[in-house]
């Protein structure tokens, strides 16, 4: 009976937590930003409600719904002012923003309500006292509440499927452009979404306000649970918020009557089997069309002789401050390395990771394992506690491997809770560790010891930073941080060249663990007695916003990032022109939420642009605008290599058969391919076309393995395939391009083509990783020549046209000295010219070099020039196959096309002379007609 | 190429991390060989108050106003006396404990006289200890119970739990347990609990396991559940600022009827306006000093006296405040017994202090510590039971020895 009656009694947290997840999946569908200010802003329209009920004398009926308005509008006018501007920005830039917006709106709540952080009782709206079942106890409050959620659930969830704002507000949820194409309003969808999600987020709070007292920190802090809720109904489904919510709720209050609970269980539990759903619930790569948003903005990672005497000019800093200012100097040298860690997990590899200090904290508990209970030495324990910390790095890539974006980030704040729970709040921890001294670290007869040895410790967490701050430097440029940087920008593109994007995601982690442990085990030594206080959540979440604030993708940025985190330099600059007061955390907040706004890269990229801007006014000489000549261009005017020059690249590709037997896959019950049988043979060009919806794209993504729940079989030179993933199968050789192109968006187009030449194997990734990036092999620069890229190598793919693109999509496959290329869509886009040179191009590749090829196209003048066999798909069955001159005159295939007969003379004689151009949307060829 | 450029940078990072570690080396050993050792005859008292002000929602400001108002007491006092005066220096230790050590680290450069501290970590314990320079706290941290420099006037933190059996003995409980919603370290925690159960064994009841409610917990209903699952009839409920109406509100509305013990230091004014006289007086709250209703008491008039003249806003009118203002008037006591002010004869005086009456709280014996089972620094191990009446507090018996269960008189 026990478990029935903790059932009961986390009924009231649960539908609390449950509340505030649906006004958290409510903001997010609406305008596409995780709230972490949603409970804050609940707090002060809560403090509003009481104020105006229990001072003011107003009532209830009155007060709620006048605090109930209050809050939505300023949720609106938060998205209008705030959130809209960063609607472009990284969707990390979105959470520090609205991490500001918290900052701001508990300082304002402290300063308004709570000047002494103190709570206060208030009488409940609800019954209070317990309903007797039997033996069941059910507490009426917790019912209560419980049954308010459900009801606002159904309202919202109602208000959703039904209203025309609800639908506007799915639409915008699925797609914002084509919601906006067809006249709907995202600022004002948004404004809405805002609205109801705060004021549902305060009707939370006002209920939560009696269970634990008017309080603003302790309240504002329920916005972590909450998040949890929120992450079980993905973000989208209210229900499942709700439910989530009370799981939450019903499994602390179950697990808390275990005696074993103490030691972080209670809170650790939930949370674990939140990561382990969301897990379990994602997918190694990200769907067709996933929207990869707004990446970070990199900086160069370039080393140079001055940063050699910056770290000497540190070292005599560290030397001639002393007391605050050194502790002050040594805190934000540790703070930087775990900024570091930042940078590389989620600046260089793209995932949003909020658990990097949680992370330091495991390498300290592994240090103080080692020292206090395993008695080993203080620097081998170290030794050992980084690389368990990179190990454990590991395990929180798990989820990364399995989930992205916003929803990683708030799995990660779920596993930050959990290291909290289970090292700062755990009873074990208090009583076993932390009781005994810590060994100090001595080398060469030098006590390293923070606490005795401040200058010695200072010295050394500045030479700790400074080789962190190469060795991240180092990894961006390397070939191994091009992969990075690769599964950054696109994990499909990527997994198609052949690079691991588990394995890379794997390693990043670890090496992102390895400097937070490093960070970790410093912090430690810095103290005579091992202490975790430092390693919550909420300051993990702190150190993800000062790595934004300095500039996540920027290694010089870590400094600037951790100088904002408490006991760094920063604060201490403020406490010496002020005294500490809540209007410092006020201005915190405003200072982070200003610099998100004017600069969502960073200070340091905004000072350096700032200080570009400055140069050349000083210089008195303007920013050119790039000036280049048009691919076709080039091709028509021959300064493209001749593609006979291929030849090169003859001696490194192995010409591969690849043959499809009987696939057939199913969307639901619709048949996509339907017993679909090819074989393309070495030094062939096949041509597959067909109407919309005929299955040639998916047929790619079967014989590429980015598709594997079909029936059939896919070979290689005979070999099966079926049970490789999309990298294995282009190690093997049968590389593919994209409708959409895919190139990564943040290297230039030398280096897309560089990365695919790079060793891509895994040992290739960690070898990668002390290889100079920048040194691009004669080959590559030959294959450059030859596709006539030559001229716009150093660009960006936003810099050239979408025909330039094609071309390089191109060259990075060849770059991978394929076997077998599948092209989707190659000619769309381009001019007469440049499509001219590609037929060369794929002429030159089948016959030069073996390579088969599987050619996509929509336009039928293009694949009959290029292709020697023709097969034609229609509804997922193979209704042509054969020479490309009978294509035409195929019954079947012009039923498919027209339905009806049609003359084929006029519709050739009409396609070469260019009267009807075939046209592919940059977004995808499947709109386009056969004209 | 490719070598020529790895090369590079390798001689590059080389050269750059050598020179580093070059000046590291020599720098370190250069600070290394600095003996820390000072005694000069000063004017002025140097003090360090190291506190918690960032980070703890503007609730230790109150606190530090008390120490600083004993000091402008002192020193308006010794402008016409033409005694010592107080130089006061104030380091927030930001709820972090590398600003904490940190501060200690600046108490030792500054060469200090004495350090007062109200600080949830003290890292700097051991350093202090090292220099001779007294860390007069609050026993919040551990590291305080044990070493050799630590002094305080009163139990604070280290038998705030004790005080709750106390409260559970004089409501005739059976059974007790202890419940935490403070956001202090788990180490502290622990030691919480054990402290309470040894306690309450040694005052007769019988312990249940302790409980630790997680932080972002709303309804605390099923950690009070958990606490008196197993028959306790009686338990100590211990939150900060935010947590500790959620805890009362929960203990009190438990299906089981149980008594619930708090301390008063848990309990800000607001708070006890907001429960009402009836819910307060059903609680059985303790404190460790007089209160300042106890007008009998010359004591506290005078220090409700100075706090009123001299404390900025907000002013702390409770147990810690009160036994901030003793600390200051207790090195002043001592430095006028020493002829020469140096932080280690403060050290050296105070251990041997044989009697001190600070006047608010119980007398304490500094060089005979209480004989307990926490460690060699618990000298002031009383607290006594407090009701609200007419909007404020009243003393309602004597102090008891919270480890015996003795009667003591202030």
């Amino acid at each position: 009976m026990n478990i029935v009656n903790f059932a009961t009694l986390g009924l009231g947290s649960g539908a609390i937590f449950g509340l505030l997840g649906i006004g958290l999946v409510i903001t997010y569908r609406g305008s596409g930003v995780i709230n972490f200010a949603a409970s804050a802003t609940g707090v002060f329209f809560a403090y509003v409600f009481y104020r105006l009920n229990q001072n003011a004398g107003l009532a209830t009926g009155v007060a709620l719904p006048l605090a109930l308005i209050a809050s939505g509008l300023m949720g609106s006018v938060i998205q209008l002012v705030v959130m809209r501007r960063l609607r472009n920005a990284t969707a990390l830039s979105r959470v520090v923003a609205s991490l500001g917006l918290f900052l701001i709106l508990v300082a304002v709540s402290v300063l308004a309500f709570a000047p002494q952080g103190e709570s206060v009782s208030v009488p409940s709206l609800l019954p209070v006292g317990d309903w007797h079942i039997g033996s069941v106890v059910l507490p009426q409050e917790g019912a209560v509440l419980t049954a308010i959620a459900v009801a606002v659930a159904l309202i919202v969830w109602l208000l959703l499927k039904y209203t025309r704002i609800g639908l506007a507000t799915t639409a915008v949820a699925e797609n914002g452009v084509v919601a906006m194409s067809i006249g709907l309003s995202r600022d004002a969808i948004g404004a809405a979404s805002w609205a109801v999600g705060s004021a549902v987020a305060t009707l939370a709070i006002v209920f939560a306000a009696p269970f634990s007292g008017l309080n603003v920190q302790d309240l504002a802090n329920l916005i972590i649970p909450a998040m949890a809720a929120a992450l079980i109904g993905s973000f989208s489904s209210v229900w499942l918020a709700l439910v989530g919510g009370l799981l939450l709720g019903i499994g602390e209050s179950e697990i808390s009557q275990f005696s074993w609970s103490a030691n972080g269980w209670t809170a650790a539990i939930p949370l674990l089997a939140i990561v382990v759903l969301l897990t379990m619930r994602g997918s190694q790569l990200p769907g067709k069309g996933t929207i990869v948003g707004q990446l970070p903005s990199l900086g160069p990672g370039r080393l140079r002789w001055r940063h050699g005497l910056y770290l000497i000019a540190g070292v005599i800093i560290v030397q001639s401050v002393h007391g605050v200012w050194l502790g002050a100097i040594t805190t934000t040298f540790l703070m930087g390395i775990v900024v570091l860690s930042v940078v590389v997990v989620s600046g260089l590899t793209g995932q949003l990771s909020l658990a990097q200090l949680s992370m330091a904290g495991l390498g300290a508990f592994f240090l103080a394992v080692f020292t206090e209970l395993a008695k080993i030495p203080a620097l081998p324990a170290g030794i050992l506690a980084v690389i368990c910390t990179a190990l454990a790095g590991l395990v929180l890539a798990i989820p990364a491997v399995r989930t992205r974006g916003n929803n990683l980030a708030v799995a990660t704040l779920a596993l930050a809770g959990v290291v909290e729970a289970m090292i700062v709040d755990s009873i074990w921890t208090g009583e076993h560790l932390g009781t005994n001294p810590l060994p100090s670290l001595s080398l060469f007869g030098i006590n390293f010891g923070g606490t005795f040895y401040p200058h010695a410790f200072g010295t050394l967490a500045l030479v700790a930073f400074g080789l962190s701050a190469i060795a991240v430097s180092r990894i961006r440029r390397s070939r191994g941080g091009r992969q990075a940087l690769a599964v950054r920008a696109n994990e499909r593109a990527a997994a198609a060249l052949g690079i691991s994007v588990t394995g890379t995601k794997l390693a990043m982690f670890a090496i992102a663990g390895a400097l937070a442990g490093l960070a970790g085990v410093l912090i430690e030594w810095n103290f005579s007695i091992a202490n975790f206080s430092l390693f919550t959540a909420n300051n993990s979440l702190d150190v993800t916003v000062g790595a934004v604030v300095g500039g996540i993708g920027w290694v010089s940025g870590a400094l600037l990032g951790s100088s904002t985190l408490s006991g760094t330099v920063g604060p201490q600059i403020l406490s010496s022109v002020t005294s500490p007061s809540n209007w410092l955390e006020l201005l915190a907040g405003v200072v982070v939420l200003l610099t998100v706004l004017q600069s969502p890269g960073g200070v340091v990229e905004f000072n350096i642009k700032q200080a570009r801007h400055l140069w050349s006014k000083l210089r008195g000489t303007h920013e050119t605008e790039i000036s280049l000549p048009s691919l076709s261009s080039v091709a028509a005017v021959g300064e493209a290599a001749p593609a006979s020059k291929l030849e090169t690249l003859r001696g490194a590709v192995s010409p591969m058969a690849v043959s499809v037997e009987g696939i057939t896959l199913r969307f639901g019950k619709v048949a996509a391919l339907d017993h679909v049988t090819l074989r393309i043979a070495p030094g062939e060009v096949v041509g597959l076309i067909g109407p919309n919806g005929a299955g040639k794209s998916t047929l790619i993504d079967v014989i590429t393995g980015f598709l594997n729940h079909y029936e059939g079989t896919v070979r290689f030179n005979d070999t099966a395939v079926d049970r490789l993933r999309p990298h294995q199968r282009a190690r093997l050789g049968v590389v593919r391009t994209f409708q959409s192109l895919e190139l990564f968006s943040d290297m230039d187009l030398g280096q897309n083509v560089a990365l695919a030449g790079d060793d891509l194997t895994l040992r290739g990734l960690i070898r990668g990783l002390i290889h100079d990036g920048s040194h691009r092999d004669p080959e590559l620069d030959e294959l450059l020549s030859v596709m006539g890229l030559a001229p716009f190598g150093h660009l960006r793919p936003d810099q050239v046209s979408y025909g330039t693109r094609q071309i390089a999509a191109l060259a990075r496959a060849l770059a991978r000295q394929p076997g077998c290329l599948c092209l989707d869509e190659p000619g769309a886009g381009l001019d007469a010219a440049t499509r001219t040179h590609l037929i060369s191009l794929l002429t030159s590749i089948s016959r030069s070099l073996g390579t088969g090829v599987l050619l996509v196209d929509h336009d039928v003048d293009f694949v009959l020039a290029s292709c020697s066999r023709v097969i034609v798909l229609d509804m997922g069955k193979v209704i042509y196959e054969g020479p490309p001159e009978g294509v035409l005159s195929d019954d079947r295939v012009q039923a498919a096309y027209f339905g009806v007969e049609i003359d084929t003379e006029v519709v050739i004689d009409e396609e070469i002379a260019g009267a009807a151009p075939v046209i592919s949307s940059a977004a995808g060829g499947d709109e386009a007609e056969l004209a | 190429m490719k070598m020529d450029f790895v090369s590079k940078w390798k001689a590059r990072a080389v050269a750059a991390t050598a020179a580093a570690a070059l000046v590291a080396v020599v720098c370190a050993s250069a600070s290394q060989a600095k003996a820390v050792s000072h005694a000069t005859s000063k004017t002025e008292v140097k003090v360090m108050a190291i506190i918690d002000l960032s980070n703890t929602g503007g609730l230790y400001y109150q606190w530090a106003n008390s120490w600083t108002a004993a000091v402008k007491a002192i020193n308006a006092s010794a402008a016409s006396t033409g005694a010592r005066k107080f130089d006061l220096i104030t380091c927030d230790a930001s709820n972090n404990a590398n600003s904490s050590l940190a501060c200690g680290q600046q108490a030792v450069s500054d060469k200090v006289d004495a350090v007062v501290s109200l600080a949830a970590e003290e890292p700097y314990v051991g350093l202090l200890a090292k220099n001779h320079i007294v860390d007069i706290n609050a026993l919040i941290d551990p590291a305080t119970y044990t070493s050799a420099n630590s002094f305080s006037l009163y139990g604070g933190g280290a038998t705030t739990a004790l005080s709750g059996a106390a409260m559970m003995k004089i409501a005739g409980c059976k059974k007790g347990s202890y419940v935490s919603a403070l956001d202090y370290p788990a180490a502290t925690l622990a030691l919480f609990i054990k402290n309470f159960q040894k306690g309450a064994s040694a005052l007769g009841i019988k312990p249940a396991p302790g409980v630790i409610v997680p932080q972002n917990t709303p309804d605390m209903a099923p950690y009070i559940a958990d606490a008196v699952k197993d028959g306790a009839d009686c338990v100590d409920v211990s939150g900060d600022s935010a947590t500790e109406v959620g805890l009362i509100r929960a203990a009190l509305a438990s299906p089981t009827p149980i008594k619930v013990a708090t301390g008063l230091s848990y309990l800000s004014p607001q708070t006890v306006a907001s429960l009402g006289t009836s819910t307060v007086n059903k609680l059985y709250v303790y404190d460790d000093s007089d209160e300042p209703s106890d007008t009998s008491n010359p004591t506290v008039k005078e220090w409700v006296a100075q706090t009123d003249k001299y404390s900025p806003s907000p002013k702390a009118l409770n147990a810690t405040g009160a036994v901030d203002w003793e600390e200051i008037y207790l090195i002043d006591y001592v430095t006028e017994h020493i002829s020469t002010l140096s932080a280690a004869n403060i050290e050296k005086y105070m251990s041997a202090m044989s009697s001190y009456s600070p006047g608010i709280t119980p007398p304490v014996d500094f060089a005979k510590p209480a004989k307990n089972f926490l460690g060699s620094r618990i000298f002031s191990p009383y607290a006594r039971r407090i009701v609200y009446k007419k909007g404020t507090w009243v003393d309602d018996g004597p102090y008891v020895d919270l480890f015996t269960g003795a009667e003591v008189n202030n």
